[in-house]
């Protein structure tokens, strides 16, 4: 039986020093990413918030800011994975159906809910991809570390999921301009 | 710039639309991380309670001549499984013997017979870390999965307790969902039906005999709170407090005849078995002593209560079991369930009861 060491008063207050300034500068692109990923805003939040208590628990074994920057995408990218495999087959949540919460009324002209509804038409790796190379800024390679595939392979999906996301997308305001 | 500027445009425009309530987030982030360290260290005292009912057995097998142990005169019978050094064991009571039960490939969390002591249900991570309950005959074999809980990078077991429903046909599961905490899933062993969710945060389940009630530990509301214990109707409605102070209060156990539910209480390195009736009122501590009480388990005829004790443990067994850096030790103890009658049974030892049936 393995038992795990409390988070003591000392420990607590050492921790949230370093944590916070991560926290605040990290959570909510961790969030919004996700929110792409499973195209919902709330679950967004709440794998990032799961992300990131995974991170302060393990916070101790953070070589560093990268280090840590990594985790919590990791982490909250697989929940997002996670989420999508097994949503239709186990509504485990309880809390909403695989489009999410319901919507605004005015939402269906939203640019957001063209978004959501175009990042629908591909395949949860090509969104991922897309996602944290066209949104975070990250590069394939970096994708691919995350992602345990190859950047050739991150590269292949980033091609066909911006390829669909234009076609559906069609021209953004900012062409048309 | 990795990324395509137009695509990142679009994504900017609509992520500045996500509105996060950042500081609410970080103290939530916080707060689980602290419960969720407490709630782990309950846990694997319960694994430990579990393995120490199985020590008792043993004892009982070897006799109080050999052990020195009060004699039980007739003692339950029965069968229990256990969470041993091996994994998934089984005891018989009456002729004592010990056997492999587990089909099941990773690592066994939590199991129980059926009412009719004909079926086991087994909560385990496999090798992939995803946890399972699958339903087998009574001895462990042809496994049928009947519920696959996420995730399978979350640390330690994501399921953590298994109730049947007293016909036998759902199963009320203890599980850590996504994002959620934990939470009670009620499974449809026949699949007829999805599996449905209990909102709240619980981390143990027992259904009442008569199938019209759940007990849990934890609380209501997901934003936090201290572990107490809750009455509800199985789908989650009626949800009534059955204790309300600072202690953590887990484990809880519904009575064969449904008139009282045994349970611990205390700090997560001091928790004592407690009973109430089944309506929370008549609260009577059947331990009271420092150390470590935890998994009181019912007899099937409800005359006696097991539970685990680190009581007995040397100075030496007890700080390691503090420390964390080795297996819990405990000795099994079993009682009256008005406390008197208190026995040894066990040397200390790990061990683990998880489910007693009588046949």
């Amino acid at each position: 039986v393995e038992l795990d060491v409390d988070l003591d008063e000392t420990r607590a207050a050492d921790v949230a020093l370093e944590f916070d300034p991560f926290f605040h500068a990290h959570f909510v692109t961790v969030a919004r990413a996700a929110a792409f990923v499973v195209r919902d805003e709330g679950t967004g939040q709440e794998l990032a918030q799961e992300a990131f208590v995974r991170a302060l628990q393990r916070w101790g074994d953070m070589a560093s800011a990268d280090h840590a920057r990594n985790f919590v995408y990791k982490v909250a990218l697989n929940l997002a994975r996670s989420h999508l495999r097994k949503h239709g087959r186990v509504n485990l949540y309880g809390l909403r159906g695989p489009e999410g919460r319901p919507r605004d009324p005015d939402e269906a002209s939203d640019e957001r809910a063209e978004l959501f509804a175009a990042l629908g038409e591909l395949s949860a790796r090509q969104r991922t991809c897309v996602v944290l190379v066209d949104y975070v800024d990250m590069t394939p390679e970096e994708v691919a570390t995350l992602s345990g595939i190859s950047s050739t392979t991150v590269r292949v999906h980033l091609m066909r999921g911006r390829a669909a996301l234009r076609g559906r997308l069609g021209p953004t305001p900012t062409e048309e301009r | 710039m990795n990324g395509d500027p137009q695509l990142k445009a679009r994504f900017d425009r609509t992520a500045d639309r996500m509105a996060f309530d950042t500081p609410a987030a970080l103290e939530q982030v916080r707060r689980t991380a602290v419960r969720r360290d407490r709630g782990r260290r309950i846990q694997a005292l319960a694994l430990a309670a579990a393995i120490v009912a199985v020590a008792l057995v043993v004892v009982w097998r070897l006799g109080p001549s050999d052990r020195g142990f009060a004699p039980m005169g007739a003692g339950p019978g029965g069968t229990i499984a256990f969470l041993g050094e091996d994994g998934l064991s089984r005891l018989d009571l009456t002729t004592h013997e010990v056997s492999p039960l587990s089909s099941a490939a990773g690592s066994v969390t939590s199991a129980a017979w059926s009412p009719d002591g004909t079926r086991l249900a087994i909560a385990f991570e496999g090798p992939d870390r995803v946890a399972r309950v699958v339903v087998t005959e009574r001895d462990g074999t042809d496994p049928i999965t009947v519920f696959e809980a996420p995730d399978g990078d979350l640390p330690g077991p994501d399921l953590i307790g298994v109730a049947w429903s007293p016909d036998g046909s759902r199963l009320a599961l203890a599980a850590r969902a996504v994002a959620h905490g934990r939470t009670i899933v009620i499974v449809d062993i026949a699949g007829d039906a999805e599996p449905t969710v209990l909102d709240g945060h619980w981390e143990s389940v027992s259904w009442s005999p008569d199938g019209s009630r759940l007990v849990a530990s934890g609380f209501p509301q997901l934003e936090g709170g201290t572990f107490d214990l809750y009455a509800m109707a199985p789908d989650g409605s009626a949800v009534t407090q059955l204790t309300d102070d600072d202690a953590v209060e887990h484990q809880p156990s519904w009575s064969p005849d449904g008139s009282a539910i045994v349970f611990t209480s205390g700090e997560p390195l001091d928790q004592d078995v407690v009973v109430i009736d089944a309506d929370g009122t008549d609260r009577r501590n059947l331990t009271d002593r420092a150390g470590v009480d935890l998994a009181p388990v019912w007899s099937p005829d409800g005359r006696w209560i097991a539970f685990a004790t680190d009581r007995d443990a040397s100075a030496e067994v007890r700080e390691a079991n503090r420390s964390g850096e080795t297996r819990f030790r405990t000795a099994i103890h079993v009682m009256r369930p008005d406390g008197s009658d208190e026995r040894r049974v066990t040397e200390v030892g790990v061990m683990l009861p998880v489910a007693w049936t009588a046949s």
